[in-house]
């Protein structure tokens, strides 16, 4: 078992995930925001994978886990390309700042 | 039909058709007259059977209670007697015919339906005076027939002179009418019970102090007084001819002037035993009968000619009652209810043909309207006391009363006598004969509407005085407690001057040809007309009934008026305080609760920027706080 141990694992994880939250709160265009959410899903898979390799490895109850996050990442930026898609279309830009219509 | 079981329904048919009329079948004039000619005539035959059965001895009473004052029970009650049956046969007969006759008279009068309302309760509140049981029934009757006799001699009240007449009518009656509630409240108080069976009783047993029993009597015919109109209340009979000529007829026979001898023949027993009231009463009679009749020979109208001869027949019926005799009060009473109320349906019909009463336009009418004047001098010939029938004249019994009675008396009753017959004479001297002048040459004889009616009533004099001699041996006269007073002599007597009294008038007539009578006699005259300054005693107790009443109304503004008017001011200020709570405490707290919340609502409002940056920031804070807590809780176990 040599390499580094389950805490450099987490410590690259909370600080992919950190990038996530500051890409998600700072960036205007949509787009770069959907890739930040990516970012954080994949530190939360980056996690994961640690656990299951360092704690339970006869356990594949994580794998599944991950699988199932890998799906609804894709399914969520489907979802959100084609809601921004239309934004765009309507609007002329997909900036975040410019959607403030709940506040009406 | 029984009278005795049905009496009661021939005062309620009238003012029941009164009753119908004034809620809106009065619109319907000629449907109006028809009801009301009905009434009359089934109030006639129930009247009638009743008197059959009151003749043959029998008694009925019904009564309903009306209320209870301090443990006493006051009944509303009618009863059929003698006394009444007689009277209220006399009553509806009358009205029947008077209301027939008032069909084709008041025939262009836009109010004819009006005018049978009020004559229905005329003589409905008259049949029911008639038969009260108790002093208040009698009470209010007698204040219906004082009401409906000012409201039928005000109806044509936009005639100039119409409104002070009624109210002249009204005023005076109603003066005398306080002394009969006295004397009703009295005689209650005194006795315990309204039931005039029970009264009479109680009074002849002695159960009442003389000197109290006095004073109701006298007051009782005070209220008789005014309702006759004797002295000093004659005033508004002359005046009262301003009324509709059926008015006049109804007015002077059997219903108003009537209901004061029927109250005194009523309580007769309570006149009797109540000391020197019947000489007033003689004495009050005699002196209007002289007054009435003096009046009568020196008016120079037609229709006041016969009031003033009212006055004076009512007068000789008091002294009747006041002799001794109520056979002979009652006795006149009904021939002078027939031989009156013919004398002025002929007198209507002689008014409808010239448009006028006054003598000056008459003469000369007994060619021109035979008929009218058969039925005028038969009813006339009755007044002056000529026997007419085989029976005898009206006026002997009274005279032969007062005879028995007292000498003054009876030389002052056969003078009054004595002065009808003169002034009959002349009426109908000034009237139908001599020569015609003026409207009465295109007089043609009444229409048949008219003309029935009078001859029907003048039919009735002598059948009515037949009546009367064959009633003499009869129950009727013994249910009345008595024999008629006979004095061969004084009947003799009195034909005699009646005789004379005609033959006068006639002469005198062509003596004088012309209405004016006895120029030297001007000043006399002037003294009658001017109803020997009773007129400025009037004019003093107006004024006195105005002194009182501004007196009353002074009151009422001062101690009144104050009075609600700080009750109102107390009220306004407790409204407005109550208006000041409402506004300033609860409609404020609603309206701050309602601002804070606004004001909450801008406040949090900022929060919600739109921008999804600061949501997530929030979503992170939270889940950065949620993990603490958790972390803290793990380390705090």
């Amino acid at each position: 078992m040599n390499g580094p141990g389950l805490v450099a694992y987490l410590i690259v994880g909370a600080l992919l995930f950190g990038i996530g939250v500051v890409g998600v709160l700072s960036q205007r265009s949509a787009l770069m925001v959907l890739m930040s959410i990516e970012i954080m899903l994949n530190a939360a898979i980056l996690t994961l994978v640690a656990f299951w390799r360092f704690v339970g490895p006869g356990n594949f109850d994580a794998q599944v886990f991950v699988i199932i996050i890998v799906t609804i990442a894709a399914v969520e930026m489907a979802a959100g390309l084609g809601l921004f898609l239309l934004v765009f279309r309507q609007r002329g830009n997909a900036s975040i700042d410019a959607l403030k219509d709940l506040k009406r | 039909m029984s009278g005795v079981q049905l009496f009661w329904l021939a005062p309620l048919l009238p003012l029941a058709i009164f009753v119908l009329l004034a809620v809106g079948l009065a619109r319907y004039g000629r449907l109006a007259a028809g009801l009301a000619v009905a009434a009359m005539a089934g109030s006639t035959l129930i009247s009638i059977a009743g008197l059959v059965d009151a003749a043959q001895g029998k008694h009925a009473l019904v009564s309903l209670p009306w209320l209870t004052v301090g443990g006493r029970q006051l009944l509303l009650g009618l009863e059929l007697n003698a006394l009444s049956a007689l009277v209220a046969t006399l009553v509806s007969l009358v009205g029947l015919i008077v209301f027939l006759y008032a069909v084709s008279y008041m025939a262009q009068d836009a109010y004819k339906g009006r005018f049978f309302a009020q004559l229905s309760l005329f003589t409905g509140s008259m049949l029911t005076l008639v038969f009260a049981a108790d002093l208040i029934t009698l009470f209010i009757a007698w204040e219906l027939v004082g009401l409906c006799s000012y409201l039928l001699i005000g109806f044509w009240f936009e005639r100039p002179g119409v409104p002070m007449a009624a109210s002249k009518a009204f005023f005076l009656t109603r003066l005398a009418d306080l002394a009969l509630l006295a004397s009703v409240l009295l005689l209650i108080g005194a006795t315990g019970s309204g039931r005039i069976d029970m009264v009479l009783a109680a009074s002849t047993q002695g159960k009442i102090a003389s000197g109290l029993l006095l004073a109701i009597a006298l007051l009782a015919f005070t209220g008789a007084a005014g309702k006759s109109a004797q002295v000093p209340f004659q005033g508004w009979l002359p005046d009262a001819m301003l009324g509709p000529t059926p008015v006049s007829a109804l007015l002077h026979s059997a219903t108003m002037v009537a209901a004061g001898v029927f109250l005194v023949a009523r309580l007769y027993p309570l006149f009797q035993a109540a000391g020197p009231s019947l000489q007033v009463v003689a004495w009050i009679g005699v002196l209007t009968s002289l007054l009435g009749g003096a009046a009568a020979l020196v008016e120079s109208d037609l229709k006041r000619t016969l009031a003033y001869s009212t006055l004076s027949q009512i007068g000789l019926m008091f002294v009747g009652l006041g002799s001794g005799s109520l056979l002979a009060g009652v006795l006149l009473l009904l021939a002078q209810a027939l031989y009156k109320a013919t004398l002025f349906l002929a007198a209507g019909a002689v008014d409808h043909a010239l448009d006028g009463t006054a003598f000056a336009r008459m003469g000369g009418l007994a060619k021109r309207m035979p008929l009218t004047a058969i039925a005028f001098a038969l009813s006339a010939a009755a007044l002056a006391g000529l026997p007419v029938t085989l029976a005898f004249p009206p006026k002997d019994p009274v005279l032969a009363a007062a005879w028995q009675a007292n000498t003054a008396l009876f030389i002052a009753a056969l003078l009054a006598s004595w002065l009808t017959a003169l002034y009959s004479a002349r009426a109908f001297g000034l009237v139908f004969l001599g020569t015609s002048s003026g409207p009465a040459q295109e007089a043609h004889e009444a229409q048949p509407g008219l003309l029935v009616p009078q001859l029907a009533m003048a039919a009735l004099i002598p059948l009515g005085l037949l009546a009367d001699a064959a009633l003499l041996g009869s129950p009727l006269s013994r249910l009345l407690g008595e024999r008629i007073p006979d004095v061969p002599l004084v009947t003799a007597l009195a034909l005699a001057l009646a005789v004379a009294g005609v033959a006068a008038g006639l002469w005198a007539r062509q003596v004088w040809p012309r209405f004016v009578v006895w120029p030297v006699l001007e000043p006399v005259t002037k003294l009658f007309t001017g109803e020997l300054g009773f007129k400025t005693l009037y004019r003093v107790i107006t004024q006195l009934g105005f002194w009182i009443i501004g007196w009353l109304g002074t009151f009422d503004r001062v101690i009144f008026d104050t009075l609600t008017r700080s009750l109102v001011r107390g009220v306004l200020f407790v409204v407005r305080a109550c208006a000041g709570i409402d506004r300033r405490a609860l409609d404020a707290a609603l309206r701050d609760l309602g601002a804070g919340i606004l004001a909450f609502s801008q406040r949090v409002r900022a929060l919600q920027t739109g921008r999804i940056e600061n949501y997530l920031l929030a979503v992170f804070v939270w889940g950065l706080g949620v993990i603490a807590i958790a972390v803290l809780a793990t380390i705090v176990r």
